[in-house]
């Protein structure tokens, strides 16, 4: 790359970069989960609920994937999938445009000036 | 000009130009100009809505049916409007347990029996089947406490008044075909856009008291996005969404008003957004002092005939515009509010033995604050799903360091105005309008206090309808802190930051809780 091409290149290119790499990486990262009770504990006599443990880790990406089937019963399940991929992709899309529009050059202002 | 070639002045302007304004956007073909020339800053709330928009679909379906703040009493209610073109009366205690003793019809409505599976999220709606097996699929018609008995499952929000459920009901006439489930997620869905209302607002107010400073275009809206419980509000069926929408409306005319001069017409739209704002949700009554703040120091203390006449304006055209609600009210209940009613029936929710607390009380009671904060960003599903300390307070100390920077730099700058100083760096009419955003903050902060004198269930929600004014004043705080030459960097890291806070709710607690269940 000559200094030519480094001076026109855009530095939000690396912005946006650097934080899908990141994005990516947090996507495979473990956390903690605090989950609920399958059956409420007003059906069960008895039950104490404080006595269960409700505590686990799962990474980010797959606690998403594997809830992706219990959000809303769609026949066939698949179509539900592809909604969410859908949904996910104009999610990211439309974050990496917000990011590359807050970190454009002040153009209106050279408008102004003209 | 790409890239690097940037600009980097970020001039504070005294003229009321406005982030929109025309000049900014040289289009001449289109109202709003060229996509291309349009400024950053509008670029960046375009894309920040429709980020907006999948997160709020995700939420809607997310958060399994009925689990909302009162979805099911909203739900009931709406059915009332829409089905009976009515609304549902709150019943007489005296009347019920007359009409009860002599085993005749009870006045009032009532909870309907098909939404009894989700009793779990409504209030005072018994009971449980370990009592009684038959209690299982119907509910009895009264429960006994302490030794008195009181209605069973009685429409505890009959109070609030009808714009959202009118708002909805030709919403909900037109999916009438489908499950209760499924009209909850479209009803739900129904109040994305009132969200995106909400945001576009706090975009403008900040271009009418920043014009052209990006950190704040950008800031305050995405606090508002991506502050959680709001998002939620925006994603539930609840009257609340409207009443943040009309309470944001009256601060943006309001700030036109500081910024561009109060007018007779602008007088009338204030009205108005009054008026609708009282037609959604009582809480509304808290903005009448911030009207009459913004008048009377906009104009200056010694202009009384005319801030008395603007505010007669705005004070006769809200009337106009709400009064069949509240000669509603007076008729059927005596009084203004029908609170006096709930207080009656909400046996377990208010003070019965004279220990009521002050305002002050609870305003210096750390656990009602902190109770409060935990409610402001999680307890999902009437609180049931909590938040870990650790994450709340991560969230809380930066956003405490904006707010005491923020107050700290207002403090200083009409300080520096009035004293003539050339430190002074803001106009008159920006330190009005952020002062207006710190009367914002303290009046539904202390709306939500007064009410926990009467009401122990005193949420954190009472206070959403000041989300645009706490935006932008976390922008302020956010730009007092940043250079400017790392505004650009400052604006993408908090919008990071939120999307990363947002994240974590969602993965570690709301999904895990309610999908991933042990």
């Amino acid at each position: 790359m000559t200094m030519d091409q480094l001076r026109r290149f855009d530095r939000r290119v690396l912005w946006c970069g650097l934080i899908v790499l990141v994005a990516t990486v947090v996507a495979f990262l473990r956390v903690p989960t605090t989950h609920g009770i399958k059956v409420p504990e007003t059906q069960i006599r008895g039950l104490d609920p404080s006595l269960i443990d409700v505590s686990d880790h799962e990474r980010i990406w797959r606690v998403w994937w594997r809830a992706r089937g219990d959000l809303i019963d769609v026949d066939p399940q698949w179509l539900l999938t592809a909604g969410l991929i859908v949904l996910f992709a104009v999610f990211v899309a439309g974050t990496l445009a917000a990011i590359w529009f807050a970190l454009s050059p002040e153009r209106e202002l050279i408008a102004g000036a003209e | 000009v790409v890239g690097v070639v940037t600009v980097q002045a970020y001039p504070v302007e005294s003229s009321p130009a406005v982030l929109d304004h025309p000049s900014a956007a040289p289009g001449r073909n289109y109202p709003l100009g060229r996509w291309r020339d349009w400024p950053p800053a509008r670029k960046y709330l375009i894309a920040l809505l429709l980020i907006f928009v999948v997160k709020q679909l995700v939420t809607v379906f997310v958060m399994p049916p009925f689990t909302g703040h009162d979805e099911v009493a909203h739900f009931a209610y709406l059915r009332t409007v829409a089905d009976e073109h009515r609304i549902p009366i709150i019943p007489d205690l005296e009347e019920w347990r007359a009409s009860w003793t002599a085993r005749s019809p009870v006045p009032g409505d009532y909870l309907p029996n098909d939404l009894y599976r989700y009793r779990r999220y409504a209030l005072d709606w018994c009971c449980d089947p370990r009592d009684q097996p038959r209690y299982a699929k119907v509910p009895p018609g009264g429960m006994s406490l302490a030794g008195q008995i009181f209605p069973n499952g009685w429409q505890y929000v009959a109070n609030h008044p009808p714009l959202y459920y009118v708002l909805m009901t030709p919403v909900y006439k037109a999916i009438q075909w489908l499950s209760l489930e499924n009209q909850m997620y479209v009803l739900r869905a129904a109040a994305i856009p009132i969200g995106m209302f909400v945001i576009w607002l706090t975009y403008l107010m900040a271009g009418l008291l920043f014009p052209r400073e990006r950190l704040m275009a950008i800031v305050a809206p995405t606090f508002v996005a991506f502050q959680t419980q709001v998002s939620y509000e925006a994603a539930m069926v609840n009257n609340d969404i409207v009443l943040i929408g009309m309470f944001t409306v009256l601060a943006y005319l309001l700030v036109r008003g500081i910024r561009q001069g109060f007018t007779v017409r602008s007088s009338a739209l204030v009205g108005l957004a009054l008026g609708l704002g009282l037609l959604a949700k009582a809480s509304m009554l808290a903005a009448a002092p911030l009207v009459a703040l913004a008048i009377i120091f906009s104009l200056g203390l010694r202009q009384v005939r005319r801030w008395a006449g603007y505010g007669a304006v705005t004070v006769v055209v809200a009337a106009l515009v709400c009064w069949p609600w509240y000669a509603f009210l007076y008729r059927t209940y005596g009084n203004l509010s029908a609170l006096d009613q709930v207080k009656d029936l909400q046996y377990s929710w208010t003070y019965r033995n004279g220990n009521a607390p002050s305002m002050w009380d609870l305003f210096w009671n750390k656990d009602f604050a902190l109770f409060r904060w935990r409610e402001t960003w999680g307890e999902f599903g009437w609180r049931i799903v909590h938040l870990d300390g650790w994450l709340l307070f991560a969230i809380g100390l930066p956003l405490l360091v904006f707010a005491v920077v923020a107050l700290g730099g207002l403090i200083r700058q009409s300080w520096a105005r009035a004293a003539g100083s050339t430190s002074a760096s803001l106009s008159r009419e920006q330190v009005l309008g952020l002062w207006l955003m710190f009367a914002v903050c303290i009046v539904a902060y202390g709306a939500m206090l007064q009410f926990g004198t009467d009401f122990v269930l005193t949420q954190a929600r009472y206070y959403f309808n000041a989300v645009g004014a706490v935006g932008l004043l976390m922008a302020f705080g956010l730009r007092q802190l940043v250079p400017v030459r790392y505004h650009p960097a400052a604006a993408v890291t908090f919008l990071i930051a939120m999307m990363t806070a947002n994240l974590l709710i969602y993965t570690q607690y709301v999904i895990p809780y309610w999908h991933l269940p042990s």
